[in-house]
């Protein structure tokens, strides 16, 4: 029998002091290394982003994109829309989840620091309206497989 | 309802991670192509299975879901969409997301879920099923992605 899933390393970035405003180019929220040590290795990622929108005298639509990359690759992403009315305010979050079962892209050495990164890059963002991060964790697992 | 506040009891630690599965059918926004629908009431879209292995009544199942939505919108009103997380055919969790749009157009969104599983054998050691699944009440609403689904099992 084998079991797929023993918690063996854990690294972490979080943030609740400086938001980070978000205009036409991607902003890159947390970046962290795990280190890993065997080809079998997954790597459990888990993200949540606090962000908010101030809306001018019109109402709209702001869409943003949060990514996942992996030493610069994009392995995941998620989008999240705000629509507010005029002169509305909003608070949202965006959670990611994702398993990335090839850490060290087919090659490399063991054992070898792999690069996280965390980033928001907006889709749409109407003139007049002021977008922020408030707040971040990104949370990066090492599960190893195991044989009992 | 039943309130599990999963606390330690005495001097027995209840929490070592000893197995993870993952379904992730598609792992970046726009990776569907076409998008699948989220089918309306009475119907349900099944998006992802997880299949993990339990062997002891003790064990606990700490499953954790995401999922991107998109609706289309032709006017300005709310939809409410239905995620359901079933172990076989049993319903164990439930959650409902309501998307917004203050005129017609696309709004994307992100929902998450996560649900502790304590009761995830009845019987002698085996696979354990869990199907995540999703109804909208406006046939507006569709996924392109992502879709993620974890179970890690907690002996």
């Amino acid at each position: 029998m084998v079991e797929k899933g023993i918690l063996t390393g854990f690294s972490f970035r979080e943030s609740f002091i400086t938001p980070l405003f978000i205009i036409n180019t991607p902003v890159l929220l947390a970046e962290m290394n795990l280190r890993i040590d065997d080809a079998e290795d997954r790597v459990w990622l888990n993200g949540m982003v606090n962000w908010a929108v101030v809306a001018p005298e019109a109402a709209g639509t702001v869409d943003l994109l949060f990514e996942i990359l992996r030493e610069n690759t994009l392995i995941y992403s998620i989008a999240q829309s705000a629509s507010y009315y005029p002169g509305g305010v909003l608070l949202l979050n965006a959670q990611l989840q994702h398993v990335d079962d090839n850490p060290l892209a087919g090659g490399g050495v063991i054992p070898a620091p792999v690069r996280y990164q965390l980033r928001v890059t907006p889709l749409s963002v109407p003139s007049g309206v002021q977008v922020a991060t408030v707040s971040q964790a990104f949370v990066a697992s090492e599960l190893k497989a195991t044989e009992l | 309802m039943t309130e599990n506040n999963g606390s330690q009891q005495g001097f027995i630690e209840k929490g070592i991670l000893t197995d993870f599965q993952v379904s992730e059918p598609a792992s970046t926004f726009g990776s569907i192509v076409p998008p699948v629908s989220i089918a309306s009431n009475p119907n349900f879209s099944n998006l992802a299975t997880v299949s993990i292995e339990i062997d002891d009544l003790t064990d606990k199942v700490w499953l954790n879901a995401s999922v991107g939505l998109v609706a289309q919108f032709s006017n300005a009103h709310t939809v409410d969409v239905t995620l359901q997380i079933l172990r076989g055919t049993t319903l164990i969790y439930q959650t409902v997301k309501s998307l917004s749009s203050t005129s017609s157009g696309t709004v994307r969104d992100t929902v998450y879920l996560e649900h502790v599983d304590t009761t995830p054998l009845t019987g002698s050691p085996s696979a354990v099923n869990y199907t995540l699944r999703a109804q909208a009440n406006d046939s507006i609403v569709t996924t392109s992605g992502p879709i993620t689904f974890t179970a890690a099992e907690i002996e």
